[in-house]
């Protein structure tokens, strides 16, 4: 059903992802983080969503410089209008999946 | 603490569904594309849905099917993932607080099923200064967790019946969901305060762009976060 290697890996990935997950929610319990870590903490929401976001759009290799993933970016485009124009997730996504299948249709 | 007043559409169990209800389509085609990679790379149905329900993390769990078919160690395969979802700590330390008067085992089961998703849902819904409850998170993050588990299953299913996912553009859900959430994020800030906004986006995408160049795509995130998170902090108020 499952080999032993596999097993190993699956338990010790789960538990090197759930520690840093869970932590702060342990020690915020016992502790109240400093205010100064609350006020920079304030803008990680937009920072790492944009962060994320790109993440997404690069072929990233140390060493070399980022180049974009030009199906990526043609998809973006009206993904990026769907979201402004009808500020809906759904919507926004499927219009994204539906144009990057085109988009690899033809490129 | 219960007998704070929550806002309408933030109280129940039902609302957290509710407001999970947007990304789910985004979790489906992620989900299902994993399930359908996972079962390309070795896997079985068993250890993909498995992987799914204990590691609970999307990009990593890409990432480690990769590995496998690379044959790296086991403790190669750990430490990377450590890295992929390290983030997960600055997105804990920054929703942990609002959890404070909660028990500890609430606060343990919001912090296991935290996800960038379900965070930027969490985020939308602070910027917004809507009052919410510990049910609405749980709603929010157990309908989150539910639906990628099945999406797995499902992918895996049909896993020996198509081999690239891709074609289908199933794989860009994740993309068109960072960007939704993102520009839902953005909106709500830039009405707060724009120049900070838009200073906090700038370092972003240029320390992103270096790093990327310099470091692992994971610990990139991490930094330029960090850098923006900097700015926007060190930034004057008005």
């Amino acid at each position: 059903m499952i080999s032993r290697n596999v097993l190993l890996i699956l338990v010790g990935s789960a538990l090197v992802t759930w520690i840093p997950r869970i932590t702060p929610f342990i020690l915020g319990k016992m502790v109240k983080f400093p205010a100064i870590v609350t006020r920079f903490l304030q803008y990680l929401p937009l920072s790492i969503l944009c962060a994320l976001l790109l993440e997404t759009v690069f072929n990233a290799k140390a060493g070399t410089l980022a180049t974009p993933k030009w199906d990526v970016v043609v998809a973006l485009v009206p993904t990026v209008i769907t979201a402004v124009w009808l500020k809906d997730l759904m919507k926004t996504v499927v219009v994204g999946i539906v144009a990057m299948a085109l988009v690899r249709l033809v490129m | 603490m219960e007998e704070v007043e929550t806002d309408t559409g933030y109280t129940t169990f039902r609302d957290g569904v509710r407001s999970c209800l947007p990304t789910v389509l985004g979790y489906l085609g992620i989900g299902f594309s994993f399930g359908i990679v996972g079962i390309n790379s070795h896997l079985n149905l068993f250890e993909i849905t498995l992987m799914s329900a204990i590691v609970y993390g999307g990009s990593s769990q890409f990432v480690m099917c990769g590995l496998l078919l690379a044959n790296t160690s086991i403790t190669g395969i750990v430490m990377t993932v450590f890295l992929v979802n390290l983030r997960h700590l600055l997105m804990s330390m920054t929703a942990s607080p609002h959890f404070r008067e909660e028990s500890l085992l609430s606060n343990v089961s919001v912090g296991s099923l935290l996800t960038d998703e379900s965070f930027a849902v969490f985020s939308t819904t602070v910027a917004q200064e809507k009052h919410f409850s510990l049910r609405w998170m749980e709603g929010l993050n157990v309908t989150a967790y539910i639906t990628w588990i099945v999406a797995t299953f499902l992918g895996g299913l049909v896993g020996n019946f198509i081999s690239n996912p891709e074609q289908f553009g199933l794989d860009f859900a994740l993309t068109a969901m960072f960007a939704g959430l993102f520009l839902t994020q953005f909106e709500w800030e830039l009405s707060k305060n724009t120049k900070k906004s838009i200073a906090v986006v700038i370092t972003v995408v240029i320390s992103l762009y270096i790093l990327l160049s310099l470091v692992s795509s994971s610990v990139a995130v991490i930094i330029s976060a960090l850098l923006g998170c900097l700015v926007g902090g060190l930034a004057y108020d008005k």
